[in-house]
Formats: structure tokens, C-alpha cells, sequence
């Protein structure tokens, strides 16, 4: 066995920029991930045209699934068109020949930084999450070998405490994004910095969601219809964002997930965060046709 | 003018090869179609000079030497390939590796041929699963089951059930109650 016996002719670029031994590697731990749900899985972690800390992590498993029949769409903290967002599913559109989109709708492929979409997702979408600390333990146990202990042993007692203090000091739990919870029952992730308002739309889900840190190299995974629970003690319920009864400024529609945005002199407007599902009211409005899929919430309040 | 990358024929086939498997370990129990039948694409889109593999078949083991892949013993190889269909398969089986409880991922991946939709009866639930599954297979001892379920959550083997034109991914999170 020779090594050219191993390499395909030269190409300019490689389909979907990872050389196809990075894709394998991807691969390989991307269905472990799925097959052990919320285990933490390493992986290589290839350079890619991007600064670590971007989203290099969900890059490199979009890249993976990549195929020319893709539909692509691109979150940045809720928004399509922020410059990363934009970059991002341009390079997408280059190196593996396919469409974008900005509607949730349409797309098969949903690389996200920070939120998920208001619209339900589909069976057959895949939400890749980008993830910049993939260890919930990190807080409470820094020492990374001392974490995948306490995770063989499901040992997750630091974090009921963290909670805890929380409580005793601030009178409520103070974790603003990255909500630990526990996958399956058995295995205790970062969900990544989405907001507690995003977290109950994991839990049996209809569509796959992959986990991907670029910087820290773990891949994981909440398949379709796994429990996710936010780690809650028994008589202190889980509390989502107060954003139900605040009207968006921009499309006049209220009971969503938004971004809170201060104004000269002390008073703030609120806009919602998932940018074009506020874009398609608006669309709507103005008589336009747009297809409308189930919302996690409505009125304000998860519907289940 | 911008210039698009588009796919070789050979990313098209590992593309798809991949897509199945992983729709197959996302939905447990509900068979996915192989664009190309056979064992071999499949063992194509994951192995490398990185990953050990077991071959039951000489001639298979050949074809797969051609992927770099370096042939190991049964009970330590990261991917199996090997029939599940009487005492003496079983025998075989019982030795691949679960993983251990620091790696859980290290755990082996099986594959197996099966007749998917003719003989047995299982039941299916856990992740991916909304409710429960049922699922014939043919051609897999029921005392593999009993076998598979000794192994601990989160070790275990991750399976994947090889037909005609068709594979069923059983992770080890899905609980299997043969009825």
C-alpha cells in the first residue's frame, strides 16, 4: 500500500474545503455522538478559513454534510445578515455549490450561533449549533480530566450546588445562556449559549441537533425525541426569559424571543431576535406571500 | 465571475453512504435506502489509516485493506464487520469492545448483514423514537440481544443492520425487547 494509492488527483479545492480524512474523522464521531446522546466527543478540529472563537466548530460539521442540494441557512445571535452570518453561508454556497436561504423554512441545513429558530424544526432538518465551551463542568471543575470522571460517573453535584448558591444569594438562578441540562438522563451538556427561552425547544425535538466546538473540539448531539431537562429542583421551576408580553418594534409582534436595545437618555425598544421571522410578518403585512411554519411558542408560552 | 466547487462522483456516493447511516443511528428502527447496496460504501466514508477493522469475510477484509484501514483482532477493532447468526458469530461478538466508562465513543461499531423486514419482532424505544418502534429482522440470533443488553449505558455497541438495499442504525441508547 503506497500513499498515492490513498490520495485522489489534485483539485484547486477539496468538496466542502475539508479534505475528505478530515470528513471521515467527522463522520465517525459525529455518529458516536448521536449513538451516545450529550456524550462529548474529541475530535481533530481542522484549520478552516476562519479565526477559532467564529464558529469554526459547527463550520466543519456543516462542511461534512454538506451536498449540493443543500439549503443553507445561517444564524448569528438570531440575525441572517450580520457580517459572520453572511460570510459564513457564502463560503458555504462556494465550496459546496449550494443554495441559502434566510427562511427556516426552507432550509435543510441550519448553522446557528446562539439561537434557535422560532419556527419548529422539521424531521428533516439539521440544526448545527456552534459552540464556544462544550463543558458544563468547566465552571466548577476547571481540571478537564477530573470533569470526564465526574462525567463517567454522572456525578453532577457541583452543579446543583452552583445553582443553589445562586439562589441563596440572588433569590433566582442566575444562568442567562448555556443552561446545563440533562440529555437522556444521563449525560449533563452546555446546550450552548442559547437563551433559556431556546432550551425547552430541544426536548423531543423533531429534528437532529449536532454540537459541534471548534476551539475546545467536542462533538455532540440531542437526537430527535430525547429528553432534554434544564437542571431545576423540585420547587423552583424552570423560568424562560420575561419576553411574552414586549411588542417588537420593528414588526409589531409580540411574544417571541428579542433582543433588548438601549436608547439615548435610558429607555431601550426591543426587536426580535430571530431577524427574518420578524421579516416575514412584515412581508406579510404588506401582502406579500410567506409560508408560516409552527412556532415553539405561542402567545408567549411554549406549546407542546 | 465566481467559481463554485461541485462534487466528484466518489464525494457524491460517501456523501449519501454517510447520510444513510446517520439518519439511520438519528431514527432507530426505521430503515434508510442505500443509494449503492453493499457494505462496502458504507465502511468507505468512515474508515481510514486512523481506524482499526475486523472483517469476518477474507474477501471483504481484502476489499477493505484498499481503505488504509488496519486489519485488527476481534477484540479490539473500532469497526466489525461480522454476522450475528448462530452460537458460533455470537462467540465472536461477545468479545468486541463496549468502550470504557472515561471514552464511551471508543466502543466499536458493528455491522452486521440481516434480512430487515422479514423474521423477528422487536420493539424499539429511546432516543430518536417517538414511543416505541417495532422492527422485523431475519437473520440475527435473538440471544444477540440478551448479549447486546449486558453492556452498561453509556458503553455498548452501536449497530448497524445491513439488508439488500437498505440499513437500520440500532445506537446503543435504543432498549430492544424482542416480542
Amino acid at each position: 500500500m503506497s500513499l498515492s494509492a490513498l490520495t485522489a488527483p489534485w483539485r484547486a479545492f477539496n468538496y466542502g474545503f475539508l479534505d475528505e480524512s478530515a470528513k471521515r474523522e467527522i463522520r465517525r464521531k459525529t455518529l458516536k455522538a448521536i449513538a451516545v446522546p450529550g456524550s462529548q466527543v474529541p475530535y481533530a478540529s481542522r484549520e478552516v478559513p476562519m479565526a477559532r472563537g467564529w464558529g469554526t466548530g459547527g463550520l466543519q460539521v456543516t462542511l461534512t454534510l454538506l451536498k449540493p442540494s443543500s439549503v443553507v441557512k445561517v444564524i448569528d445571535q438570531g440575525a441572517d445578515d450580520s457580517v459572520n452570518a453572511a460570510s459564513i453561508r457564502k463560503f458555504l454556497r462556494r465550496v459546496g455549490a449550494a443554495d441559502e436561504t434566510l427562511d427556516t423554512t426552507a432550509a435543510t441545513l441550519i448553522q446557528s450561533r446562539h439561537r434557535i429558530p422560532e419556527e419548529r424544526l422539521r424531521d428533516d432538518q439539521i440544526l448545527v449549533l456552534q459552540v464556544p465551551d462544550p463543558e458544563p463542568l468547566r465552571a466548577v471543575e476547571p481540571d478537564i480530566s477530573e470533569a470526564r470522571h465526574m462525567h463517567a460517573d454522572a456525578d453532577y453535584g457541583l452543579l446543583w450546588l452552583k445553582l443553589y448558591e445562586q439562589i441563596v444569594r440572588s433569590g433566582r438562578i442566575m444562568e442567562g445562556a448555556s443552561y446545563p441540562s440533562l440529555v437522556n438522563a444521563r449525560h449533563v451538556i452546555s446546550p450552548s449559549p442559547i437563551p433559556r427561552w431556546d432550551v425547552p425547544k430541544l426536548h423531543q425535538a423533531d429534528n437532529l441537533t449536532i454540537l459541534s466546538a471548534g476551539r475546545e473540539k467536542r462533538i455532540y448531539a440531542v437526537p430527535p425525541h430525547t429528553d432534554v431537562a434544564p437542571l431545576v429542583f423540585d420547587d423552583i421551576a424552570f423560568r424562560v426569559e420575561d419576553h411574552a408580553q414586549i411588542t417588537c418594534q420593528r414588526s409589531g409582534v409580540k411574544g417571541y424571543f428579542l433582543n433588548e436595545l438601549p436608547q439615548a437618555g435610558g429607555p431601550s425598544i426591543h426587536e426580535m431576535s430571530d431577524s427574518h421571522f420578524a421579516t416575514k410578518h412584515i412581508q406579510k403585512r404588506e401582502g406579500e406571500a410567506v409560508t408560516f411554519a409552527d412556532t415553539y411558542y405561542v402567545n408567549g408560552s411554549l406549546s407542546r | 465571475m465566481e467559481t463554485l466547487v461541485t462534487p466528484t462522483r466518489d464525494d457524491i456516493r460517501m456523501s449519501e453512504a454517510f447520510e444513510a447511516l446517520m439518519w439511520a443511528l438519528t431514527r432507530p428502527g426505521v430503515p434508510q435506502p442505500l443509494a449503492e447496496p453493499g457494505l462496502l460504501p458504507l465502511a468507505e466514508c468512515l474508515v481510514d489509516r486512523e481506524t482499526t477493522v475486523f472483517a469476518a469475510d477474507a474477501a471483504f477484509g481484502a476489499a477493505l485493506a484498499a481503505t488504509g484501514a488496519r486489519p485488527a483482532p476481534v477484540e479490539s477493532a473500532d469497526y466489525v464487520f461480522a454476522p450475528l447468526a448462530d452460537a458460533a458469530d455470537l462467540a465472536r461478538i461477545a468479545a468486541v469492545s463496549i468502550g470504557d466508562p472515561f471514552y464511551p465513543e471508543h466502543a466499536a461499531t458493528i455491522f452486521a448483514p440481516a434480512r430487515i423486514g422479514a423474521g423477528p419482532a422487536l420493539r424499539l424505544s429511546g432516543p430518536g423514537i417517538a414511543g416505541t418502534a417495532q422492527l422485523a429482522v431475519g437473520g440475527v440470533d435473538p440471544a444477540f440481544w440478551p448479549l447486546r443488553a449486558r453492556a452498561a449505558y453509556p458503553l455498548g455497541w452501536d449497530l448497524f443492520l445491513v439488508g439488500e438495499a437498505e440499513v437500520v442504525g440500532i445506537p446503543r441508547s435504543t432498549l430492544v425487547e424482542v416480542i
